[in-house]
């Protein structure tokens, strides 16, 4: 069994007077995939982005309840943001590589975070960045090429070249594949898998086999609740709660 | 069966159409009009100004053979003069011994315009001879060839004087040259050009027959009947020294010269250089303090009441009219904080760069604003600090958008005239100054106010240089416009 990363502790969330997120508890596990699953505007972004605090960045967003990453409190104000945020990196729904070369994308956060002492050393962070998202063998030789310039699927490949370069501890996703075309998108989630070897992943999808095919465990948000959380196999063979029931059948959302 | 018929095919609903198509067809008509319309005025003043500027680039020009007289130039005073200016060698005197109190008495004799005038003079009388006859006295006669001189530009006096100083002339030759004609002269003959025929009653011929007397005006025709008038281009080339070097030697004409009370000589220089030294200032000033607070208050100002107050401020302030500009300046910086700056361009940038200080601000927040939020929440999300995302991809992503703002801001200021005038850039300048910085602290003129200057002036000549002003501020104007759209255009291709 693995150990336990990320531990929420009745999060709620307002966005002005809507109540987003009612007292969402959950475990984030270490070596595992967790998705979220539930109909459009439910919450599981807002979650997500509670994870690493994005939702700062919202100036009407107030958050309330307990996060620890590893026994601490993330939502404590003596927190150091940009070390959370080294710790938890994001992968965004639509990929949004910098403007700048391949390797100036992979290559920003290790310099950002003085990760490297010399440039042999950031060449090796890069590769294997670039090779754990699997597009070091379609980019080794243009590296210094725009990022701008790579297919859809490959930009989001290097995104999470990019996030996986500052070695985080969790990687959240938040609807990776919405923007990929489904070849793209198989690529995507083996390397989703082949990430769970080592890091903590949390995603955000709205489609069920996906859910299937890379999650240990699911949870079913639905109008701001966390309804059913559970291995991914009895979410959608067995699901306890109605309204889970409904929708992994299909019914609403 | 008569009312069988569909609604919309009844009598009443095609007049109802064709009255329609009646109204639209008119609309159109209308709206074709107005355009024609403003396509003619542009046109028409387009092309009355660049008609007209043709004169003011071009001048006239008379082949004349001066005698180098030795008896009105001394040699030695020559030779003294040249030593003293480092000129390597002379023809007189190969070894002669600088001294201080010969050197200053040679500088006054060599400097002195009225020795070349009396050359010219002299070769009027001698080779015109059999023209100035029939005078009482000597003195009557010496006036007539005196208003002949008068026809040819001072310009032709200091020409004589540099080449003679730097060793291009000698002393004793007879050498031809074509020598600019005066402002009066450039007119007539250009009037000449303009229409073949012999125009002996023309405005300007009138007018010339006051300023010389029957055995003047035969000797102008003279001139003029055997091709010894041109009329050519005066654009000169504006000396330019970069570290110390000089990259370019200044040749006199439009382009080099500065202003004059002769409309001949007067040029746009000393005024081009004004206005150059203005944008600098305003780029100093004004892109700094503009691009920072266009960071601030998009990205980092709270929202609240204050920066709503300062936001509608800011846009009002673009609206403000510019000669209120000039009143803060006069007011403020002049009478109160230097006082004695008026004229200089440190002052009229300063203005200028308030003045495009909102304009500035508006256009950097618009280009900070377009930038993708995806950029940003991509730096923060990988750890980077609100200040780092700001700065490493917003700011670059949206540096395109703000140099094209700026540079319809430089071009907005670079027209202004109403500020000019108040801060004093409007005075008679007729020297370029040569003396690098600090000629932002010393009176100078700008563009807009040097054409405003020539325009008050009915000299014929003086207008077709305020049409080639004209024609140089609307060139720079353009231009710049011209490459902020280019900016912008690569830069949303870009995205
Ligand atoms: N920036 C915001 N400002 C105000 N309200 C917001 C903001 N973001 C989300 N909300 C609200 O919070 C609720 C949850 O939104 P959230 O984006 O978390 O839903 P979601 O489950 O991710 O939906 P989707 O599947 O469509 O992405 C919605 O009611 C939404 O309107
Ligand atoms: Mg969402």
């Amino acid at each position: 069994m693995s150990e336990i990363r990320m531990q929420a502790d009745d999060v709620n969330v307002f966005y002005g007077e809507n109540h987003a997120l009612k007292g969402v508890s959950m475990e984030v596990k270490s070596r595992h995939v967790t998705a979220l699953i539930g109909p459009s505007g439910c919450g599981k972004s807002t979650f997500l982005r509670c994870l690493n605090r994005m939702n700062d960045t919202i100036e009407i967003a107030r958050i309330k309840g307990k996060i620890l990453l590893d026994g601490e409190n993330i939502n404590d104000s003596a927190l150091d943001i940009t070390l959370l945020r080294q710790r938890v990196g994001m992968v965004f729904q639509k990929p949004n590589p910098f403007p700048k070369s391949i390797y100036d994308n992979v290559a920003y956060g290790p310099r950002l975070h003085g990760m490297a002492k010399n440039r042999e050393e950031l060449d090796e962070i890069v590769e294997q960045a670039l090779t754990s998202a699997g597009l070091w063998e379609e980019v080794y030789d243009r590296l210094e090429a725009e990022a701008l310039g790579l297919s859809g699927g490959q930009q989001q490949r290097l995104c999470i070249a990019r996030t996986v370069a500052v070695s985080p501890e969790v990687i959240l996703m938040d609807e990776p594949c919405s923007a990929l075309d489904p070849i793209a998108t198989g690529t995507v989630e083996r390397l989703i898998l082949e990430l769970a070897k080592d890091y903590a992943i949390v995603i955000v999808t709205h489609n069920m086999q996906q859910a299937q095919r890379v999650a240990g465990t699911t949870a079913f948000f639905h109008l701001g609740d966390m309804v059913e959380m559970a291995a991914t196999k009895d979410i959608f063979e067995n699901p306890q709660d109605p309204r889970t029931k409904d929708y992994v059948a299909g019914a609403f959302g | 069966m008569t009312d069988q018929l569909s609604p919309h095919l009844s009598a009443s609903a095609a007049r109802r159409r064709a009255s329609r198509r009646r109204n639209e067809l008119i609309f159109r008509g209308l709206g074709l009009l107005a355009l024609g319309l403003a396509a003619l005025f542009l046109f028409s003043l387009m092309y009355s100004v660049v008609k007209k500027s043709y004169y003011g680039f071009v001048q006239s020009f008379i082949q004349i053979d001066v005698y180098l007289d030795p008896a009105i130039i001394k040699p030695e005073d020559l030779a003294q003069y040249q030593a003293s200016k480092g000129v390597p060698q002379n023809l007189w005197a190969a070894d002669i011994e600088p001294d201080a109190k010969k050197a200053k008495r040679a500088q006054r004799s060599v400097q002195r315009g009225g020795s070349y005038k009396k050359m010219i003079q002299t070769m009027l009388s001698d080779e015109f001879a059999e023209h100035f006859e029939g005078y009482e006295t000597e003195r009557e006669r010496d006036k007539s060839v005196a208003q002949v001189a008068e026809m040819i530009s001072l310009e032709t006096q200091f020409s004589i004087r540099d080449n003679l100083v730097s060793g291009t002339f000698k002393l004793g030759e007879t050498v031809s040259i074509w020598a600019l004609a005066s402002g009066d002269a450039d007119v007539l003959f250009k009037d000449m050009k303009r229409r073949t025929q012999k125009n002996e009653d023309s405005e300007n011929w009138i007018l010339l027959k006051q300023s010389v007397d029957e055995q003047g005006l035969s000797v102008l025709t003279q001139w003029r009947d055997s091709g010894r008038i041109r009329i050519r281009p005066y654009l000169g080339v504006p000396e330019l020294k970069l570290f110390g070097r000089t990259l370019l030697e200044q040749r006199p004409g439009f382009f080099a010269s500065a202003s004059s009370t002769s409309p001949e000589r007067a040029g746009i220089a000393a005024a081009a250089q004004g206005t150059f030294l203005m944008l600098l200032v305003v780029l100093v000033l004004a892109v700094p303090v503009g691009v920072l607070a266009a960071v601030y208050l998009e990205k980092f100002a709270p929202r609240n009441q204050f920066t709503d107050f300062m936001e509608i401020n800011i846009n009002n302030l673009a609206a403000v009219p510019s000669i209120i500009f000039g009143i803060l300046g006069a007011a403020v910086i002049i009478q109160w904080l230097f006082p004695g700056s008026r004229g200089f361009p440190i002052v009229g940038g300063t203005v200028l760069a308030f003045m495009t200080l909102p304009t500035v601000i508006i256009a950097a927040r618009a280009a900070i604003g377009a930038v993708p939020p995806s950029y940003e929440e991509a730096a923060l999300g990988m750890g980077a600090s609100h200040q780092q995302s700001v700065f490493q991809h917003v700011l670059p992503a949206a540096l395109p958008g703000i140099a094209s703002g700026v540079i319809i801001g430089l071009a907005q200021a670079a027209g202004e005239t109403a500020p000019l005038l108040m801060v004093g850039m409007n005075a008679f300048i007729n020297d370029v100054c040569d003396a690098g910085a600090a000629c932002l602290m010393s009176k100078g003129v700008g563009m807009p106010s040097q054409i405003y200057q020539w325009a008050a002036d009915d000299d014929p000549l003086f207008q077709n240089k305020t049409a080639a002003g004209i024609v140089c501020l609307l060139t720079l104007v353009i231009a710049m416009n011209g490459l902020a759209t280019y900016i912008r255009s690569r830069f949303e291709r870009a995205n």
